[in-house]
């Protein structure tokens, strides 16, 4: 296997099929990427046996078709710290690889071939097409949701949950939760109800700002396919129950107070500078048509920041959130303004804005006794 | 570079012996024996004519009365020691803020801040030796240095009733001439290993490269005795004075193999710990479960449940778990212990769940009533069912 290609384009691809590689494998042979070069184009695929990539190669000249397994993140670095504009990789009989890039020079140790896990091929014939902006909408206004640490297995991956002419994907981690909807054209009459790891998603969105208006997904029960001009990715689907989200979605609130957006940000990012990893909270007051947002940290001091809300002209309401979960709703909520729907301190808030993104938070309380 | 500071370790001397031979003069140059008298008790403390016969704390009581058959043997009468202790605790804190106490007999003291009030180290440390004396009637060791490690190493040099000062950049050469088991941390395995490389005393470890003791003993362990061997130790003395853990444990007077009764046992233990959380308005972010076989190999699990936990069934349920994880059917236990450590305080502000607030809110109102019930009627008024393990 011989060829040419650009260092910058061959970088990102490594980038790209490298965060699918598992820091830790188990097998040495799971930390490689797998080239396959052909006379008209090249391939590198990379898996940890829970997803798995294939992503097109740009090359600038193929010398010699093969293959080669080669170790990803040296591989990876080696890119990024030349500064050639071209780089040529070359693998000989023994087993190892040189890379040639300006003056520099490098022979890397790789793996067999043939012992690379294979990449099932996308199943074109089961396969939809999913609007692409509509997917990256899904993904970004509710993947943040997802529970960050190891807990219930539901909890670590989004639900992806088409019927109709709508899409629908559902992220929590118990605490809060993200919905997005979108309307789709659902010509196949395709109905699914599925969770998808949050890794998953996360290399969804890193191989979806390019090209293509639409992407190909195909589910079966255990993984869901997703195809690209550039990419194919196949990931294994989380077992488990989803919880019943619809449930936990106030359908009215007591009240509805709008915010202007930027602003609210701003006032619970002010706020959160004085408060702890022990006491993460920002207590909300309204009252008389203000809201006063404060904090306070017993090792720091206290905050206080004071919002028109027009919408509340009742009698004094007090809630208290994390304001990070609050923050992160906020910040994917379209619209200029908007609206937190609230009924007691101990119960949900909703906030939504313009379209139909929808997010609730459980808010923080005082123990009693 | 900073200015060095100025850490005491005070130890009193053979506490609760001490404080049995104070309050009974008839006692007074006997060997004394202070701990459990049942079948299976173990020293607590030893008076130092105890310890002439080879008697040390933590030996099993049956072994003692073998070395010293004639000495006095005691159970504790816990409540006197803690009011002196007390008492102690007090002097201390008359010197400096800044005092950790380790227990009720010994704590570390950063009297740095106190030097313009009260005299450099060795001055203060007559002071307390003084005033710990006319108080109470009892001997305190004190060890004077810049660091804690140091500290604790000299007050131990010459006890009963010592004062040994560790000028600063005296450290190695005080430490040079002393047992690698003094250092903090080396236990007799480690003591072995190093003795079979010809390692006896701390000044073979100073004589060593850093790299070098590192290659033997891994990177962290290295660093570690490398540092102490040369006397350098920058813990700081914490005044923290919450509870740093909770934990209960019972000695079996016969050992018990089936598991059944384990579960029952730790149940029981679980709800003490649970009803002294809740007490201190406590929760726990981590549960400990220690078994002791009856060689006296002690194995202890931890687990780091989801969120902090204070409730009987919580509790339970993780000693539960753990129990499954360190024990197999028909193994011999002598001894069994819960603990919740890394414990946060309950009024802390909670983040509520989204799914699942009604279980949640059900079950705090079970063991809220549970609480009330208890309180009223005694700890074994009520229980619900499915607390205790499957009967067998």
């Amino acid at each position: 296997m011989k060829f040419r290609a650009s260092r910058q384009a061959l970088l990102e691809a490594f980038q790209v099929a490298g965060s699918v590689v598992s820091s830790r494998a188990i097998r040495p042979i799971l930390g490689c990427v797998h080239l396959v070069v052909h006379q008209d184009r090249a391939e590198a695929s990379a898996t940890d046996l829970e997803i798995a990539i294939r992503y097109r190669l740009p090359v600038l000249a193929v010398v010699e078709p093969g293959e080669a397994v080669v170790p990803a993140a040296r591989l990876t670095a080696i890119l990024r710290e030349c500064s050639s504009d071209e780089v040529e990789l070359d693998s000989d009989s023994g087993g190892k690889i040189h890379l040639v890039s300006g003056s520099s020079s490098f022979q890397l140790l790789s793996e067999h071939p043939e012992e690379f896990p294979r990449i099932p091929e996308f199943p074109d014939a089961a396969a939809f097409g999913l609007n692409r902006d509509k997917l990256v909408s899904l993904i970004r206004k509710t993947s943040f949701a997802v529970a960050k640490e190891k807990s219930r297995f539901a909890f670590n991956g989004a639900k992806l949950h088409i019927e109709g002419n709508e899409a629908r994907m559902i992220a929590t981690d118990g605490k809060r939760l993200a919905m997005m909807v979108e309307e789709i054209d659902n010509s196949d009459g395709v109905e699914a109800g599925h969770i998808v790891p949050a890794r998953a998603l996360q290399v969804f969105e890193k191989v979806l700002g390019e090209e293509d208006d639409l992407v190909r997904i195909a589910l079966d029960d255990k993984e869901i396919m997703l195809k690209t001009t550039r990419a194919e990715i196949s990931s294994r689907l989380v077992d488990g129950s989803f919880p019943n989200y619809k449930a936990v979605i106030p359908e009215t609130c007591a009240f509805t107070v709008g915010f202007d957006r930027e602003e609210l940000i701003r006032a619970f990012r002010q706020a959160a500078l004085l408060t702890n990893q022990e006491t993460r909270s920002v207590r909300m007051k309204l009252v008389d048509g203000r809201a006063t947002l404060s904090a306070q940290a017993l090792d720091a001091g206290e905050a206080r920041i004071d919002l028109d809300a027009p919408d509340h002209q009742g009698e004094e309401f007090v809630i208290a959130f994390n304001p990070d979960f609050i923050v992160e709703g906020l910040k994917v909520v379209a619209g200029e303004r908007v609206q937190i729907g609230l009924s007691r301190s101990n119960m949900p808030a909703k906030i939504t804005g313009d379209g139909s993104f929808v997010y609730v938070v459980m808010p923080v309380t005082m123990r009693n006794g | 570079m900073t200015a060095p500071r100025t850490i005491l370790h005070a130890d009193l001397d053979a506490f609760y012996a001490a404080v049995e031979q104070r309050d009974d003069p008839a006692l007074r140059g006997k060997p004394v024996i202070v701990g459990g008298l049942g079948p299976r008790g173990v020293v607590a403390t030893a008076s130092y004519e105890a310890r002439a016969f080879g008697v040390r704390s933590a030996m099993s009581m049956a072994r003692a009365r073998k070395l010293a058959p004639g000495a006095v043997y005691l159970r504790p009468r816990m409540r006197d020691y803690v009011a002196v202790s007390r008492q102690v605790f007090a002097i201390f804190d008359g010197f400096t803020p800044l005092v950790e106490g380790l227990s009720l007999d010994e704590a570390f003291l950063d009297v740095g801040g106190s030097r313009r009030l009260f005299g450099d180290g060795e001055t203060i440390a007559r002071s307390i030796r003084q005033a710990v004396r006319e108080t109470t009637g009892l001997g305190i060791s004190v060890g004077v240095a810049s660091n804690k490690f140091v500290a604790k190493v000299a007050s131990d040099l010459r006890k009963p009733d010592g004062l040994v000062v560790v000028p600063p950049g005296e450290e190695a050469r005080f430490l040079a001439p002393l047992a690698i088991s003094r250092l903090w941390g080396a236990g007799p395995r480690l003591v072995e290993r190093l003795r079979g490389l010809g390692l006896d005393r701390i000044r073979d470890l100073q004589a060593l490269a850093p790299e070098d003791l590192r290659r033997i003993l891994g990177d962290r362990a290295g660093g570690h005795f490398g540092a102490l061997a040369r006397g350098l130790d920058d813990r700081e003395v914490s005044n923290q004075r919450e509870t740093h853990s909770i934990s209960r444990e019972t000695t079996f007077a016969r050992d018990v193999c089936d598991q059944a009764r384990l579960e029952r046992v730790l149940a029981e233990l679980a709800r003490d710990v649970g009803r002294r959380l809740r007490h201190a308005c406590l929760r726990a972010r981590c549960i400990r479960l220690k078994l002791r076989l009856p060689d006296f190999h002690t194995f202890s699990r931890q687990h780091h449940p989801a969120r902090a936990i204070d409730r009987d069934a919580d509790l339970i349920a993780e000693g539960r778990a753990l129990l499954h994880r360190l024990h197999d059917e028909g193994m011999p236990v002598r001894l069994i212990g819960l603990g919740g450590a890394d414990l946060v305080e309950a009024e802390a502000q909670e983040q509520l769940e989204l799914f699942g607030a009604e279980a949640e809110a059900r079950a705090e109102g079970l063991q809220d009533a549970l609480d009330r019930i208890r309180a009223r009627f005694g700890a074994e008024a009520i229980r619900p069912l499915d607390d205790d393990a499957p009967s067998s």
